[in-house]
């Protein structure tokens, strides 16, 4: 335990703890040596002004008290640990460097490794470590536990990219400047942990922020027999690489079509030849997206480099495949395949070709059941028609036309009703006295109820419900609920059944509510199975499954587009051949600079600190300050005050 | 308050007190007596020790007053000149001298043993000395050990030869519990002897404080002298005696020097918890002297003697000293 780790709070805690402690301790009866006297008169009269403490006495030892209380205050800081190093409320930020640099020599083991020793001194609830790869992620949030760094780390490896601490902290200066002047009381501690180069230009930014600033570049201890062993790439010079694809919703709202992304890493990625295919079909119109054009609706993952984009592009299922061309004209055979439910296949080191088989989305149509627009009243019906109307997902028809769809596979159709139908997916608007569950989600048999609410709660919407003033209107608990679905086969089957008081008018205030077409409509898309659009994959990215989904083939786990037989490989196979006479990774971590841009001559020392705010030492050295070793001594020389004064009765 | 064993060291008390009455009256100290005897003489020309003018009348050498005569007074008495003269007759009246009986309680209550050497010791050769002197005068000495209670070791007898039987006596003299003046006082008045000189030899540290030992010597009816028996450990309590140490030792080393304490009252078996503070020190010594200067109080509105021993020094020599200086009076 350390002081850097615990709150003023709670150091102050523990002194009132063991102020209170000695108080009672004080008061405490102690165990006399006894005297025989010839009379205890003249005793009698002298204890009347000052009687021996007991437990009900008064306080009769305040200097005792607090010469204890500072010796023990003392033993309390020593425990503590308090670090000369430390900043009060500092923010501390770890940026691991997962640069393409650091897979050579044990390099990424070293900074992990180094990177555990400065979070066990580091306070938790501010303390952020950044994952410096291909895109900046957060790897351990403030107040997170540290166990759970070793849990994501195990998953992770040296990417093919370049440096992004550069981009790490400009970005943090963009976030400050963002939040404002508030945002500037709080000092900040960079600790970068890798050997990528970092300018003073891009530091820049951040010591245009007012508080104070701090920057740390710990020696990283490196064991060169623990690393990936280097290993050529075959064949030849290759600078690009496939690094991302993905598929999210189009932007422009059509339900029937997605925005296909792909994002290409190298020395020359804004001028290299990308073409997709669809179905065999060349696609046109491939839009550059660019780093700061994020307004655009680009997902966070191609933010920050920027990515092909293919917009509408018509979910029918089809393989998209993406293919890149280097300058040279050069079209390796190797392929990385990608679909959006997580399947990957990566058979060569590097990417040059790479395909996501598309998602189904179909129109979902919708009917009412017999007599629902009776049952709920015309107020109600054109609430819910108004609603559905407005989902551009989907269409309703007529309860005839809606039965002969029934049983297509690519007719997703979803009735209205007041009634259970059968296996037929239905919004079930039924009385509360027939059900117990305000909301009931009823599902496939084969899946767990638990679970199945767990993913429902946000994907009907129901979070978005104000529970406590509907049950306020309703006058009793709204409970949700889940249940496989009776007589349903495995696999197949979902209703959902709501209390039709809830969409009453006279009752509550529900049809009004922003969130009623939210919770209808994804409540038809839900009972509709419509399949989810994995954002994307990645490399060294783990893959998000569904529940109820089962995974393609059995490489569902880790998105391996990036190691390739087990190695991580650089993607600039040149950057490899820079002799190993200088300073360990300082050539290949300025070779991946340039790559993404970046200036090699400032490449240099990777151990030299490039800035720091307050001058202060870099690196904890033998010889370094070390507070506890003098509160240790000082307690002591107390204590032996104490039991000198106690020996010649100075003190009780 | 708490109730500590008093016997806690009963069997400590009684091999000191063997040992005490062993060494109580030896050789050195007889012989001692016997010169105090001597210079009691010497400053004491017109006669006895405890010379005095008696209230009774009668056939004295010294005459003193007239009176009328009345039927069946002594015929030899009347003043026949007087007679002759005025008509009437008067009687010649002279005043008679008389011996002064002593009177001898020695303290041998609990607290008397406990020290070393034990202040009964002290009390007892204190008060044998004065028998001496006594007894040299032709005076009666009495003797009546008291504690809880008070005993009749030797009723008032004179003569010089009794000296080496009240030595004798005194040494079977056994403890006798807590110290109670109003009781032992009251039995002794109880005793109605005629008046006479009462020595109270104690260190007067009665439970009840000063106010109980002013109103036992307040009720005696005799002529008052009071021997207080001290040591300096009395107004300097450190270092008190450990309950668990063997009693009668008094090591410096052996005391604490500090701390918390518990003192146990060797007659009563009170104890107090007591932090060893100076100021709880300089409040005990006040209380001490408080106690003393009281003592010295009543004595003097009360006329009487009072005399402060040290029982850790020469008894005979503090009374040479003291007959030295003449008549002790306060």
């Amino acid at each position: 335990m350390t002081l850097t780790q615990m709150t003023v709070g709670g150091v102050a805690f523990g002194l009132a703890t063991l102020a209170f402690g000695l108080y009672l301790m004080q008061r405490l009866r102690v165990r006399h040596d006894e005297y025989l006297v010839v009379t205890t008169l003249f005793w009698q009269s002298a204890l009347e002004e000052a009687r021996a403490r007991t437990l009900v006495e008064r306080f009769r030892h305040p200097l005792a008290y607090a010469f204890a209380l500072l010796c023990a205050g003392l033993l309390w800081f020593a425990v503590a640990g308090p670090d000369s190093r430390r900043m009060e409320g500092t923010q501390h930020v770890f940026l691991l460097d997962a640069s393409a640099g650091m897979a050579l020599d044990g390099r990424f083991e070293a900074a992990t490794e180094a990177l555990r020793r400065e979070l066990a001194a580091a306070p938790r609830d501010r303390t952020e470590v950044l994952w410096c790869g291909a895109d900046v992620e957060t790897l351990l949030a403030p107040g997170e536990d540290r166990a759970l760094l070793s849990a994501r780390l195990a998953t992770r490896a040296p990417e093919r990219v370049p440096s992004s601490l550069e981009r790490a902290l400009t970005g943090r200066a963009a976030t400050r400047r963002e939040l404002g002047p508030k945002s500037s009381i709080t000092p900040r501690r960079f600790v970068v942990l890798g050997d990528g180069p970092v300018r003073e230009a891009a530091l820049a930014p951040l010591r245009a922020t007012p508080q104070p600033l701090r920057f740390e570049r710990p020696e990283l201890r490196r064991d060169r027999k623990g690393g990936p062993e280097r290993e050529a790439l075959p064949g030849a010079a290759r600078g690009l690489a496939i690094t991302a694809l993905g598929v999210a919703p189009a932007a422009s709202g059509a339900f029937t079509a997605v925005d296909v992304y792909v994002s290409v890493r190298g020395g020359a990625a804004a001028a290299a030849d990308v073409t997709a295919t669809v179905g065999g079909a060349t696609l046109a119109g491939a839009e550059r997206v660019l780093e700061r054009d994020s307004a655009a609706g680009l997902p966070a993952e191609f933010a920050a480099h920027g990515a092909w984009l293919w917009r509408d592009v018509p979910a029918l299922g089809g393989t998209f495949e993406v293919r890149l061309a280097t300058p040279s004209g050069l079209v390796a055979d190797d392929r990385a395949s990608a679909d959006d439910r997580a399947s990957a296949d990566d058979r060569t080191s590097a990417n040059h070709r790479a395909s996501v088989r598309l998602p189904t989305r179909r129109t979902i149509r919708v009917a009412f059941d017999e007599g629902v627009l009776e049952t709920l009243g015309p107020e109600v019906s054109e609430a819910l028609r108004l609603a559905l109307s407005a989902d551009t997902a989907v269409e309703l028809v007529e309860l005839v036309e809606l039965v002969g769809l029934t049983g297509a596979a690519e007719a997703p159709a979803v009735l209205i009703a007041t009634e259970p139908r059968g296996a037929v997916p239905s919004l079930c608007l039924r009385p509360a006295d027939e059900v117990a569950e305000a909301i009931l989600v009823e599902h496939d048999p084969a899946l767990e109820s638990a679970a199945v609410l767990r993913d429902a709660l946000g994907e009907l919407g129901l979070d978005r419900l104000d529970g406590a003033r509907l049950a306020t209107e309703l006058g009793r608990a709204l409970t949700v609920g889940a249940a496989p679905l009776e007589g349903a086969a495995a696999g197949a089957g979902r209703r959902v059944t709501l209390w039709a008081e809830l969409l009453a008018p006279e009752r509550t205030a529900f049809l009004e509510d922003r969130a009623f077409p939210l919770v209808i409509g994804r409540a038809v898309r839900w009972l509709a199975a419509t399949p989810a659009v994995t954002p994307y994959v990645a490399t060294g990215r783990l893959v998000p499954r569904r529940v109820g989904e089962a995974a393609v083939g059995d490489v569902a786990e880790v998105v391996t587009l990036a190691s390739g037989r087990g190695s991580l490989l650089d993607p600039a196979p040149y950057i490899l051949a820079v002799p190993s006479d200088r300073a360990a990774g300082v050539g290949r971590a300025a070779g991946v600079g340039r790559a993404a841009g970046a200036d090699r001559s400032v490449a240099a020392d990777p151990a030299r600190v490039v800035a720091r705010a307050d001058g202060e030492p870099q690196r904890e050295g033998p010889g370094a300050w070390r507070p506890l070793t003098w509160i240790l001594l000082l307690a002591t020389a107390l204590l032996a005050v104490e039991w000198a004064l106690v020996n010649r009765g100075r003190m009780p | 308050m708490i109730e500590a064993n008093a016997a806690l060291a009963g069997g400590s008390q009684l091999s000191a007190r063997l040992s005490a009455r062993a060494d109580l009256f030896d050789t050195a100290f007889l012989e001692a007596a016997e010169r105090l005897r001597l210079v009691a003489q010497r400053v004491a020309p017109r006669g006895r020790f405890a010379d005095q003018r008696s209230r009774d009348r009668g056939a004295g050498l010294e005459f003193q007053d007239y009176r009328p005569y009345v039927a069946g007074d002594d015929l030899r008495a009347i003043d026949w000149t007087v007679y002759r003269r005025l008509g009437r007759l008067f009687l010649r009246l002279f005043e008679e001298h008389e011996d002064l009986p002593l009177y001898l309680l020695p303290d041998v209550s609990r607290s008397a043993w406990l020290e070393r050497p034990p202040r009964a010791r002290a009390g007892l050769r204190a008060a044998l000395a004065l028998a001496a002197v006594s007894l040299g005068q032709h005076d009666s000495v009495g003797v009546f050990p008291f504690g809880d209670d008070l005993e009749v070791l030797q009723r008032p007898t004179s003569g010089k030869g009794r000296l080496m039987q009240l030595a004798s006596r005194m040494t079977k003299i056994e403890p006798m519990g807590g110290t109670d003046l109003r009781t032992s006082l009251k039995r002794f008045r109880a005793l109605g002897l005629r008046e006479g000189l009462c020595v109270v030899v104690s260190d007067f540290f009665d439970p009840g404080g000063l106010a109980a030992v002013e109103e036992a010597l307040r009720a005696v009816r005799h002529k008052l002298l009071l021997v207080q028996l001290v040591r300096k450990s009395d107004r300097d309590p450190r270092p008190p005696q450990r309950a668990t140490a063997r009693v009668g030792q008094t090591s410096p080393a052996a005391g604490p020097r500090g701390g918390e304490v518990r003192v146990i009252d060797c007659e009563s078996g009170q104890a107090h918890d007591v932090a060893l503070t100076p100021a709880v020190l300089a409040r005990y010594r006040a209380a001490y002297d408080r106690f003393n200067e009281g003592l010295a109080a009543f004595a003097r509105s009360r006329r009487a003697g009072l005399l402060a021993l040290d029982v850790e020094g020469d008894i005979v020599a503090q009374l040479a000293t003291l007959f030295e200086n003449g008549r002790r009076v306060v």
